[in-house]
């Protein structure tokens, strides 16, 4: 076995689908329908912006990898 | 008939086929692949490599169909789940898909659980396939009715039998190749349809009140919350099950240059979704979607309201053009399918090759049938449709696939009760009177319990397996 190898669970590919579904889990618990900014059901804003934490994530998820793979090559 | 669109339509349905028999003739003298183009190919080319294999433009007129016919949080709720596409898959399967060494889903199913899993995915592969036509078709249509000026049937079954003769003699590399250009056209289109748009409204706020001032329902939720969390956990799983073009890119490029393409193509999917966000509004507010035979020909209303001629015509011609090398895609899968995986591999391995090429070509045109004969009347929007077939793919091979990465125990006849349970539920569900898009919230669990639960009560795989797939974890190289 080698040194470096790490549990499944602290895969960062895991601890980024963690990340991913709690914050899902918020949305679609929250779900507020009712209240409205600008015409639009807040609802539909929750989702908006998530499309920019997704892609905060994914830039997270590609410096950790890199960042680990320059640990392991030292 | 449009003149100009027409022209230009042609021109570049021409230019395409020259790029992609060029590309193919290189593809083929260096037996590289497509993804890795003799590892010449960067994250950014990659990006749109990536983006245009999973969304299909069909899907992107779609979703601007839905936003207008059902409200713009359904679009957002599309995107919601479209997003993560790409950082989802490479989350929860890039770094094992590239330990397995394998680029197709029925190739990993094989190697994980052997023989008769992998029919049964190639078969499910094939129904999915051609059930992905229908969306494809209604598109295209939609399309070449408008720009040739012929009803929409007519539309449907030259253009389902113009696929059919492209894909038969063209062959996978012209087509892949061009996903890139197409990919390219479709961002840099919405986003100049996006900034004209804007700058016709006075800005985003103008644009929205406009909306809302001819449909007030347009910020609203129309639908039950499942069908909104339904569309979001049917695409986010989209690049998870869908059948290989992400496999490739994780499987054949080096692991950084294949996370940075994903990344790419996460950004690629965000300006996508906020430009399809503008022209959603945009389509609202033209008060015309109930005037509409279609409401998917939303997208096609604004492109030819809001650009000159000349602008218009590229982009439909870019939109048909991806539509038509998805669609071809598609075609060779299921011919693949069936007449190479399943008849040459188990039926008859003495086949000759032209015995195979014959049966693929006739399975193609059957193929291309029965979408053209559902896509006269679409069952439903594009979204809803795209929406089901991920769906549906999720239930068959979402579980199956994942737990056989990540979990040594799933065996062969969980993975059987999983993919098949998967299915039959789902279309159970479908035939049944539920929320939109939300059988796969039932199938999906179905089928997670079926090969969880299958796979305890039955041997566990050998140690030499159990190993393997342990070893899809044991380093960093992802």
């Amino acid at each position: 076995m080698r040194k470096l190898t790490r549990k499944k669970w602290k895969d960062p590919g895991i601890v980024m689908v963690i990340l991913l579904s709690l914050i899902a889990l918020i949305v679609w618990i929250w779900w507020p329908t009712d209240t409205y900014l600008a015409g639009i059901s807040l609802a539909g804003w929750a989702m908006f912006v998530c499309f920019f934490i997704w892609l905060a994530l994914t830039v997270a998820y590609v410096v950790w990898m890199e960042k680990l793979e320059k640990k392991e090559v030292e | 008939m449009q003149i100009m669109e027409t022209i230009i339509l042609a021109i570049y349905l021409i230019i395409m086929t020259g790029i992609g028999i060029w590309f193919a003739k290189q593809a083929h003298s260096s037996e590289g692949d497509y993804w890795t183009a003799g590892g010449k190919i960067n994250s950014f080319v990659g990006s749109f490599a990536f983006f245009a294999a999973v969304a299909s433009s069909s899907s992107l007129m779609g979703a601007v169909g839905s936003g207008v016919a059902l409200g713009v949080p359904f679009l957002l709720a599309y995107g919601f789940g479209a997003v993560a596409i790409p950082s989802f898959a490479m989350f929860l399967i890039s770094g094992q898909i590239r330990r397995t060494g394998v680029k197709t889903l029925p190739e990993f199913f094989k190697h994980r659980y052997g023989k008769s899993v992998q029919i049964v995915a190639a078969i499910l592969v094939v129904l999915s396939m051609t059930f992905y036509m229908i969306p494809q078709l209604t598109a295209s249509g939609l399309i070449g009715s408008y720009v040739l000026g012929i009803d929409y049937v007519t539309a449907v079954i030259i253009l389902g039998l113009g696929f059919t003769l492209y894909a038969a003699l063209g062959g996978m590399w012209a087509i892949t190749y061009t996903d890139l250009i197409q990919g390219a056209v479709m961002v840099i289109g919405m986003f100049v349809l996006a900034i004209i748009i804007l700058m016709d409204h006075g800005g985003a706020g103008s644009l929205i009140q406009d909306a809302l001032a001819v449909d007030p329902q347009f910020g609203s939720i129309t639908q039950p919350w499942m069908s909104y969390f339904g569309l979001f956990i049917a695409f986010l799983w989209f690049g998870v099950v869908s059948p290989s073009a992400v496999m490739r890119n994780f499987a054949a490029r080096d692991a950084k240059t294949a996370r940075r393409s994903a990344l790419g193509a996460c950004f690629l999917y965000v300006t996508v979704f906020i430009f399809g966000f503008v022209i959603a509004s945009a389509g609202a507010s033209l008060g015309i979607a109930d005037t509409l035979n279609n409401q998917d020909m939303i997208f096609i209303s604004v492109i030819e309201h809001y650009m000159p001629a000349l602008l218009a015509g590229i982009m439909l011609a870019g939109l048909l053009a991806a539509i038509m090398s998805s669609a071809d895609a598609m075609l060779l899968a299921v011919a693949a399918g069936i007449a190479h995986d399943i008849y040459k591999e188990h039926i008859n391995k003495d086949a000759s090759e032209k015995t195979v090429t014959r049966l693929g070509l006739a399975v193609m045109i059957l193929a291309s049938i029965v979408g053209i004969i559902f896509a006269i009347d679409p069952p439903q929007l594009i979204a809803v449709m795209v929406g089901w077939v991920s769906g549906a793919m999720l239930s068959a091979f979402g579980f199956p696939l994942v737990l056989g990465l990540w979990w040594k125990r799933a065996n062969t006849p969980g993975a059987l009760a999983g993919m098949v349970g998967g299915t039959v539920t789902f279309i159970i569900m479908a035939l049944l009177p539920f929320a939109l898009v939300s059988e796969h919230l039932v199938s999906a669990p179905v089928s997670a319990i079926l090969t969880v639960v299958v796979s305890l009560m039955t041997a566990p795989p050998s140690e030499a397996k159990q190993q393997e797939v342990d070893h899809y974890h044991m380093n960093l190289d992802a």
